[in-house]
């Protein structure tokens, strides 16, 4: 099939921009492929066949997403898990259907973003700028001296959701703006399900809004997986941020202080737990975090989002097979360049890698 | 004895090169951490110089004046951290955490991706 469908152009190039700006990685505490292979083929093919049923209906389920995930784990792992299913267990998912598919999400994203859906454009806006206005304006607002109080929360609430998502599949964090309000510039990062489920973690907050307002333009850009590019002289023009914790406004650093300490506190936690938990432990938590993050979803279609048997049963057969198949020895042979991942993740041909 | 005539071919090496993940320029005293125990060493406005970063090196990285990691690139832990921080910050920089050595005197110039070697902890 030829790709000349501009959609599947621009989520091609997308890609391609996002590995462009990955570069070399390690991963903690497992890296790709060594958990998504028990799983990711059975899962899209779950999702493929709800969509070949019934597209407007499965429009709406996905609709009920947050971009992060729609974007990422319901788009190109969705394409290499129908690729996977295909090669290996005689499913039979067409490159036009699996084309279509593509179509189908970007229908979807250009309903829930006012940028471009697979953020070519460097944005992200998940509201209109008058909506992000009138937002801000009831928010209580700290003065750009907070900034260092303000931000280290912000990397320990990165680092927190790393501990409870793993790197591979951090779905709970994503840049979103930049929104125009009067003649000001502000980007929001939103931390959403910290409350982590699986984990049996309570009594935490479960989402945390961060809006930042900057004086004149600013250099900062998003990429698929709505991670940030910026440079630190963009804290120089900081005007004020805002912050809800749980759709409430938050008036004192006091606060910001005892809430950092609480996340610190249950992400070491999460730290030693994990790295003492043997693989099949760690395995089954990905897959159970990776249908969780879909959660609504399943429960449109009124299913569980809990993994299906088949999964926890591939642990039992496979062993450890693909765990060390895909184990990090080095850095560099595992990032084979934007060439490889942008045929890994088009549905215009058969490579899984 | 010239002291730039260390035995070891890493350790003659002065000057390591590297990603920019987040721009600036630091000072400061590096601290090498290699292991997760050494982190509650960390001493504020030090140089974090590690292989790469997990969840819990922001404890060190929120007292650091700038980061460096042998890998990474910039969408990795230590870049995003290190934006949001706004320390100088450079990934991808292949032996640093064989070149230094904790107590050395570093210039970390993220605008260039170098980082150099003022003093050497022993000298």
């Amino acid at each position: 099939m030829k790709n000349g469908d501009p959609v599947i152009e621009n989520y091609l190039r997308a890609i391609e921009k996002l590995i462009e700006r990955g570069g070399e990685k390690k991963f903690w505490p497992f890296a790709p492929g060594q958990v998504d292979s028990y799983f990711i083929d059975v899962f899209s093919v779950n999702l493929f066949e709800k969509f070949k049923r019934n597209r407007e209906k499965f429009k709406d389920a996905f609709a009920t997403l947050n971009t992060t995930v729609i974007r990422w784990f319901g788009l190109p792992y969705v394409i290499l898990g129908l690729k996977l299913a295909n090669n290996y267990e005689g499913y039979c998912a067409s490159q036009e259907e699996m084309t279509d598919y593509i179509r189908a999400v970007d229908e979807v994203l250009s309903k829930k973003v006012y940028s471009d859906p697979f953020c070519l454009d460097g944005q992200n806006k998940t509201m209109l700028d008058q909506e992000a206005k009138d937002k801000f304006e009831k928010i209580h607002r700290f003065d750009a001296r907070d900034k260092k109080a303000i931000n280290i929360f912000s990397s320990i609430l990165q680092s927190y959701l790393w501990s409870i998502e793993f790197d591979a599949f951090t779905y709970g964090a994503s840049w979103h703006g930049p929104y125009t309000v009067d003649s000001k510039k502000m980007i929001c990062k939103t931390y959403s399900d910290l409350n982590a489920q699986i984990w049996k973690i309570q009594n935490l907050p479960d989402r945390v809004d961060i809006f930042y307002l900057f004086e004149g333009d600013i250099d900062w850009r998003v990429g698929l997986m709505e991670l940030a590019v910026f440079q630190p002289d963009l804290w120089d023009r900081l005007d004020s941020i805002g912050i809800l914790v749980d759709n409430k406004t938050v008036d004192n650093l006091d606060n910001v202080q005892k809430l950092s300490e609480q996340f610190s506190q249950v992400r070491d936690q999460q730290v030693s737990l994990i790295d003492g938990l043997p693989p099949e432990e760690i395995i089954k938590k990905g897959i159970e975090i990776y249908y969780f993050m879909f959660r609504n979803f399943f429960e449109f279609y009124q299913e569980s989002s809990k993994p299906p048997e088949v999964c926890y049963q591939r642990i039992k057969d496979d062993g450890l097979k693909y765990w060390n198949a895909f184990k990090q020895e080095s850095v560099k042979e595992l990032m084979p360049g934007k060439d490889f991942f942008k045929r890994l993740y088009d549905p215009s041909n058969n490579f899984t890698g | 004895m010239n002291k730039f005539l260390l035995h070891n071919k890493d350790e003659k090496k002065r000057v390591v090169k590297g990603v920019v993940a987040s721009k600036g320029s630091a000072q400061g005293s590096v601290r090498v951490i290699t292991d997760l125990k050494e982190v509650s060493k960390f001493i504020e406005r030090e140089v974090l110089v590690s292989e790469y970063t997990n969840p819990s090196y922001v404890k060190a990285m929120i007292k650091a004046s700038a980061v460096v990691t042998d890998f990474g690139g910039i969408t990795s832990h230590a870049a995003i951290i290190s934006r949001e921080l706004g320390i100088p910050c450079i990934v991808s920089a292949k032996n640093a955490t064989k070149i230094f050595k904790n107590g050395d005197v570093v210039e970390v110039d993220a605008n260039q991706g170098i980082v150099s070697i003022i003093k050497r902890g022993d000298e």
